[in-house]
């Protein structure tokens, strides 16, 4: 067996060792695995042996109900890859035959998992006309769904939150689900303002302007399930059976490898395809014997819902990211008063900021967002150690700590110019506050025997870009299509000819996006001159690029403009909104403070942009030239041609006249 | 009468400008398929006669027409040796899986997506002929049909018909590939059912014994058979008589080129073994206008099968639609070739494989 086997979830005995501490919270749903056996007497192979080690077996209890479509149990590689060898192969007792499964309990697709990416599937088969024609569905999911069903859409926010692409939007109206979100509770994002700030004079930042619609929507995971609940309910009569509490406790593989069996409670159901949508330790991918490569990033992700004023100006619709070196911290809106937050941190950084009081942690995160890289690092450093010895952080010292480590440092460690910042908040919603551990993981197949995996089962990413979800349902998008091509000219639904596509179209997208979003989470934690300068640069000619800019926002007809990115001598230094600041906001003659003036790096007319050139403009600006005379020369070479051959023409019919 | 033995290509192109010129001129256009010296039997000094089976001495083989058969013993011997493949999909018959989609778009194209006569196509509502388009080749479209699949072996294009709703019969002469139809679709859940209820139904017996029976289909299918059987001309006539009126008779086969040679001799059996050395004999190979030909002199011509709108200006003594399909390596996929009738980027695509569609006079 290959050294990624390791990362499989294949149980063992000694495989909670392996766990790192958080990840202990679900210990249940890592062991939850199928027994692999077989109706047939073929030897089985000995990855299936292992796998039937697995004691008592309970499915359905993972799903992906995850911020971004992350949520994994991090478990190291070289602890798991060593146990492997050492599970010895027990004989597997003769399977009891499958009874004979009635034509009622027979299905031709079978989705496993009724979070996201299940119910966005059987919505997304219901809207092709010959699988909604000719098949029959059945959903199963295995704790009951009447919390969604019965979501109201009103209280508190829940803290699992997806951002939803413009594209996906676009496809959930097109296939009738997005009418039944509740929109009040879904909120648009027009900007994006994503900086690193290693040092306090340098603020690399990229703003990502309105394209004309919304970027994304930030939109709870409950809403979305609920409306596709209703899809399914509006238009799946007959077609999409749903079964709640039903956990399968065997997936057998029927006689000629055409169907496979599944055991719920005492009943066998029998299905064609079984899409696998069951989370990220999905029993399905381990029926299938699939394999899993990636690695655990040492990460974990605080969720929690902040409150902050409304903004006089502005509305509440642009999200911000700060890169720290221990990880991003995203500020993402919810509505005019509320808004979510994900801090990527070291383990022990989140488990102190959990046990922080109210008003410790609404200081700690608006200091996060907000206070330079090194007094941040105090402050942490700090708040680490006080959690250590049981003693939480309270307000007061950390504001001590603040003015202090401010104090301590020369005058300038309050930058002349804060990069774009995100409202001050004035609580936080403390029910909301948990933490999950970050991991990358790609199956290294989509499609088993009579199996495809869809979403989290398939993947998972770290959550700076917002991808997870994205992806699953850009997956469960491909695959019904795929399955309703091979239907249309009568395929079997289960078989590898019928299902080639799914993986060809999306296996190396998704595989693009899960390395570049590794990559950009590596580059920007690391602290170090080469890098910084690199990174710098980096964001300094990406912001100044408008077409590459419009090619990273994916939106065509964008018109990007320049955030001033360095400090501006017209401009007089603007305070950090901190609020334990010593340094009050300015009042300017308008009555708006100067970080409302210029918020959101919207250009005004007496900012000049000429006093921002630094070598760096120089050189994107060059490269932008370079575009443009490429353009030029290329067109002009055209008509130039065009007038040769044209000459040419006429030169050779006068002297074929002649 | 016997005619003098000419060289082949020229008698054709005689044919054409003959043809073109009085129509008067049919019967000596009787050889279109036979006159191939790869199709000819050797003890036949006559084309005619072989077209003519029934108007011919009885020989030892073909004694009366019930036991006269076009099938071929040896090539029945080989796919019986075969026939536990049929399902592996990667295995011997992986080129015959990817390309049965293809084959079945293609037989959409021609059953489910055009419109059917009593359709009026009007300007007002001519923005919803997509819709329509799209209705009428989605779901099960090919239900109320009735269908044959002459030489269905594992019943891989059987199988994917039933799933459209139609009602199918498998024939084929290989017992053993009627043993593994049957079995397989067995084991599926939906074309069990299917096959109890009559639906779907594989039967070891020939085209002939059903044509004798009367059997009459909407859907005449023959994949890759006609390049396996002896007297090609005799076994497209007995497919043609049962075609209901308004049915439609579908073949795919290889042409015989030097690319054909190459593609499916050379490379897929000699070099990449993709398929067992022997399956296929170059001589048998029959070309796209030959077989047009054929269906025109010998089955009946304009009388019994309508007219290729896309060629009739062009061909006027051809029936019914040649369409080359070609193996994408890269996206592991076949492809239905493009191109305008009688352009040579048309002919270029059917130099290997290639589909015919033919529709009877209702």
């Amino acid at each position: 067996m290959r050294g990624t086997t390791a990362l499989s979830a294949i149980p063992k005995a000694s495989s909670s060792a392996c766990y790192s501490p958080s990840s202990r919270s679900s210990p249940s749903s890592i062991r939850s695995i199928y027994p692999i056996t077989r109706a047939t007497s073929t030897p089985v192979p000995s990855r299936s042996l292992c796998s039937s080690h697995g004691t008592k077996l309970v499915a359905g209890s993972t799903h992906n109900r995850t911020y971004g479509g992350i949520r994994h149990h991090g478990h190291s590689a070289s602890a798991s890859s060593s146990t492997v060898g050492a599970v010895k192969p027990i004989p597997i007792p003769i399977p009891i035959p499958i009874p004979d499964i009635g034509p009622e309990n027979t299905y031709d697709i079978v989705i496993i998992g009724g979070a996201n990416a299940g119910l966005a599937f059987a919505c997304a088969l219901l809207a092709q006309p010959t699988i909604a024609a000719s098949t029959r569905i059945l959903l199963l999911e295995g704790s009951s769904l009447d919390k969604t069903r019965n979501w109201t859409g009103k209280g508190d926010w829940e803290n699992r939150i997806s951002s939803l692409t413009w594209e996906n939007i676009s496809w959930l109206e097109s296939i009738g689900v997005w009418k039944h979100i509740e929109h009040g509770r879904s909120c648009p994002v027009e900007e994006m303002v994503i900086w690193a700030n290693p040092s306090p004079s340098s603020f690399p930042t990229i703003h990502f302007p309105p394209l004309g619609h919304p970027m994304a929507r930030m939109t709870e995971n409950m809403n979305l399930q609920r409306a596709l609940l209703r899809r399914i309910e509006e238009v799946g009569k007959g077609i999409v059976d749903i079964k709640e509490g039903a956990r399968v406790s065997e997936m057998r593989l029927g006689e000629g490898e055409r169907w496979v069996g599944l055991k719920v409670g005492e009943e066998w159901l029998k299905g064609s395809l079984v899409v696998g949508a069951d989370g990220p330790n999905s029993p399905v991918r381990l029926f299938s014997g699939i394999e899993v490569y990636g690695h655990a990033y040492q990460t974990h992700a605080v969720v929690a819902t902040l409150n902050h004023p409304p903004s006089p100006l502005y509305p509440n619709t642009t999200a911000f990211q700060r890169f720290l070196p221990t990880g991003p911290i995203a500020f993402l809106p919810l509505n005019e008063e509320t808004s979510t937050m994900v801090w990527s941190t070291l383990p022990q950084h989140a488990k102190a900021l959990k046990s922080l009081s109210s008003d410790a942690l609404t200081s700690m995160i608006n200091a996060g967002y907000q206070l330079p890289e090194s007094a941040l690092t105090k402050l942490t450093d700090q708040m680490v150690q006080h959690d250590q010895i049981g003693q939480p952080l309270s307000v007061d010292q950390i504001n001590k700590i603040i003015s202090a480590s401010l104090l301590s440092s020369s005058g300038d460690s309050i930058p002349a110019e804060q990069p774009i910042l995100p409202p001050t908040i004035t609580s936080v919603h403390m029910p909301s506050v948990a933490s999950f551990p970050l991991r990358l993981s790609h199956a290294e197949e989509y499609l088993g025997k009579r199996t495809a995996l869809v979403g989290d089962a398939a993947h998972t990413i770290h959550p700076l870009a917002g991808q997870g979800l994205n992806q699953g349902l850009a997956d469960v998008r491909v695959l019904a299509q795929t399955l309703e091509n091979a239907r249309k000219l009568g395929g079997d639904l289960g078989s590898k000819t019928s299902l080639a596509d799914y993986p060809r179209e999306r296996y190396p997208l998704n595989h693009l996006i899960l390395s570049t979003t590794d990559k950009l989470h590596y580059i920007f934690r690391a602290r170090n001159p080469i890098v910084d300068w690199f990174r710098g640069t980096g964001l300094e000619i990406i912001n100044e690029i408008s077409p590459l800019k419009k090619i990273l926002m994916g939106g065509a007809g964008a018109v990007p403009s320049s955030t001033p990115s360095s400090s501006s001598a017209s401009s007089p230094p603007s305070p950090a909104r901190i609020a334990t600041s010593r340094n009050q906001p300015q009042i300017l003659s308008n009555g708006l403070t100067e970080a409302q003036r210029r918020e959101f790096g919207r250009s005004h007319p007496e900012d000049s942009l000429a006093d921002t050139a630094g070598w760096q403009k120089i050189a994107a600006n060059s490269v932008e030239g370079w575009f443009t005379l490429k353009g030029v020369v290329g067109m002009a070479g055209g008509i130039a041609g065009g007038l040769l051959s044209e000459g040419m023409k006429r030169a050779a019919g006068a002297l074929q006249k002649k | 009468m016997p005619r003098p033995t000419l060289p082949r290509l020229i008698l054709l192109r005689r044919h054409v400008t003959h043809s073109a010129r009085s129509p008067t001129a049919l019967p000596t256009l009787t050889r279109s398929l036979t006159t191939t010296p790869a199709l000819s039997l050797p003890s036949s000094s006559s084309p005619r006669q072989l077209t003519k089976a029934s108007s011919s001495p009885p020989s030892s083989a073909s004694a009366s027409t019930s036991t006269f058969s076009t099938i071929n013993a040896s090539e029945i011997s080989h796919f019986s040796n075969l026939s536990s493949q049929w399902w592996d999909e990667d295995g011997e018959f992986k080129l015959l899986h990817r390309m049965n989609p293809t084959r079945i778009e293609y037989i959409r194209q021609k059953v489910a997506l055009q419109p059917s006569d009593e359709e009026e196509w009007s300007f007002e509502n001519r923005h919803t002929d997509m819709e329509r388009e799209a209705k009428r080749g989605s779901g099960l479209w090919l239900s109320g049909k009735r269908c044959l699949d002459v030489g269905c072996g594992g019943g891989l294009l059987s199988e994917s018909l039933a799933r459209l709703g139609g009602e199918i019969v498998g024939v084929d002469a290989s017992e053993s590939n009627i043993g593994i139809a049957t079995t397989h679709a067995q084991q599926d859940p939906q074309l069990s059912r299917q096959m109890a209820s009559g639906q779907l139904r594989f039967t070891h017996s020939s085209a002939e014994v059903l044509r004798d029976a009367g059997e009459k289909f909407d859907v005449v299918c023959a994949m890759e058979v006609l390049e396996h059987v002896d007297q090609p001309g005799e076994f497209m006539k007995c497919l043609g008589e049962m075609v209901k009126p308004g049915g439609h008779l579908i073949l795919s086969t290889i042409s015989r080129t030097p690319l054909s040679q190459l593609l499916t001799l050379t490379l897929a059996e000699d070099v990449l073994r993709l398929v067992t050395p022997g399956t296929h004999t170059y001589r048998k190979f029959v070309k796209p206008h030959e077989l047009r030909r054929f269906v025109f002199s010998d089955m009946g011509g304009y009388d019994t099968w309508r007219k290729n709108e896309n060629a009739s200006d062009i061909r006027k003594d051809e029936v019914g639609e040649t369409r080359g399909i070609v193996y994408d390596p890269l996206a592991g996929k076949w492809k239905l070739w493009g191109g305008v009738e009688g352009s040579f980027w048309k002919g270029v695509g059917e130099g290997c494989n290639y589909m015919y569609h033919a529709r009877k006079r209702t």
